[in-house]
């Protein structure tokens, strides 16, 4: 893949603040739906993570922005801590399923009759939802991870580029 | 086995693609069997009508998604998988345009007995819908298209539709 040349890497920049726009307000909109903050009640937690599943397709289009983004640009360093975030987030989802489950046979009980079965499948969204998370967040880490190093070739030909061009007459 | 920046790019946009999708339809299969007012059988105009404005929210979202799928696919190494994915997106087109007709149908009933205050609403409501349905119809297509006319052409050759 050809670097991009100047006045597109500028646009492609663009993409980095348009993700990151795009997960900002998206974060800003679950906080002020969760607010005030009550950790300990069980229903809470319940409709913290419900909520912020129900937004994973807002946060991967801004992650594919901003990913796609660093690869054009070939920033590897932050692709490659990009992947590293990826990887926490998934391992980190793994207890909270855990945890999201307990809660879900908590509440279940208090429920009426017929809330359980909205209730069960409200769940089982969440779980499934996580599930694919964690497995994008898995691949991502591993893709970023094992992104091939620029040639050699390259990166001579950029050195290059530095150096004063000889008019052709004084060449010959 | 390390991967080039391009195959890369592909393989995070259908990842990602993949992940939207999938999102959207949980999320719709649940406000379809959980969610209220929109409970079947759909027995009224009202309810039809509720139904077919509440997906236009996700249609952004699919649109992406399938942006997404077009980026990771298009041009690539597996020609018969871009082919699918065309006749797929051709079929998705053809396919939108049935809740348009329901939009449709659904709002004339409503339309004639609806008090004056909630007309005007009710109006942009549909005009809304008609727009939405019809853009998107008409990018599956051309997505569609551009894909089937690239399958055909050698690889790393750029065709127009």
């Amino acid at each position: 893949m050809r670097p991009p040349p100047s006045d597109a890497r500028r646009a492609i920049a663009l993409l980095y603040v348009t993700g990151a726009i795009v997960s900002l307000e998206q974060l800003a909109e679950i906080l002020a739906l969760i607010y005030p903050f009550h950790s300990s009640v069980a229903s809470w937690r319940f409709g913290l993570l419900g909520i912020t599943v129900s937004r994973t397709a807002s946060f991967a289009l801004a992650d594919a922005m901003i990913l796609g983004a660093a690869i054009l640009l070939e920033h590897r360093i932050f692709l490659r801590l990009a992947g590293i975030v990826h990887l926490l987030v998934a391992v980190l989802l793994v207890p909270i399923m855990g945890m999201y489950s307990l809660d879900v046979l908590v509440l279940r009980r208090a429920l009426k009759p017929e809330f359980v079965r909205g209730f069960d499948l409200t769940g089982i969204r969440t779980l499934l939802t996580c599930g694919i998370a964690i497995l994008a967040g898995v691949l991502v880490f591993w893709s970023t991870h094992r992104m091939k190093a620029p040639p050699s070739d390259r990166l001579a030909a950029s050195h290059d580029l530095l150096l004063p061009q000889l008019p052709a007459k004084q060449l010959e | 086995m390390s991967l080039a920046p391009e195959a890369l790019l592909r393989r995070l946009a259908i990842v990602l693609g993949l992940v939207v999708l999938i999102n959207v339809i949980i999320e719709a299969v649940l406000s379809l069997v959980v969610g209220n007012p929109i409970q079947p059988p759909f027995s009224t105009p009202q309810t039809r009508f509720q139904l077919v404005t509440a997906v236009i929210p996700r249609l952004v979202e699919i649109v992406g998604g399938l942006g997404l799928l077009v980026a990771g696919y298009w041009n690539g190494e597996k020609q018969a998988t871009e082919r699918t994915l065309g006749w797929s997106f051709v079929l998705g087109a053809g396919l939108l345009l049935l809740p348009l007709i329901l939009l449709v149908t659904a709002f004339r009933a409503p339309h004639a007995q609806m008090p004056p205050a909630g007309l005007l609403r009710f109006q942009v409501q549909f005009v809304r819908g008609l727009v939405f349905y019809l853009t998107v119809s008409g990018v599956l297509l051309a997505w569609g298209r551009l894909l089937l006319a690239n399958s055909k052409a050698p690889r790393g050759m750029l065709t127009a539709a």
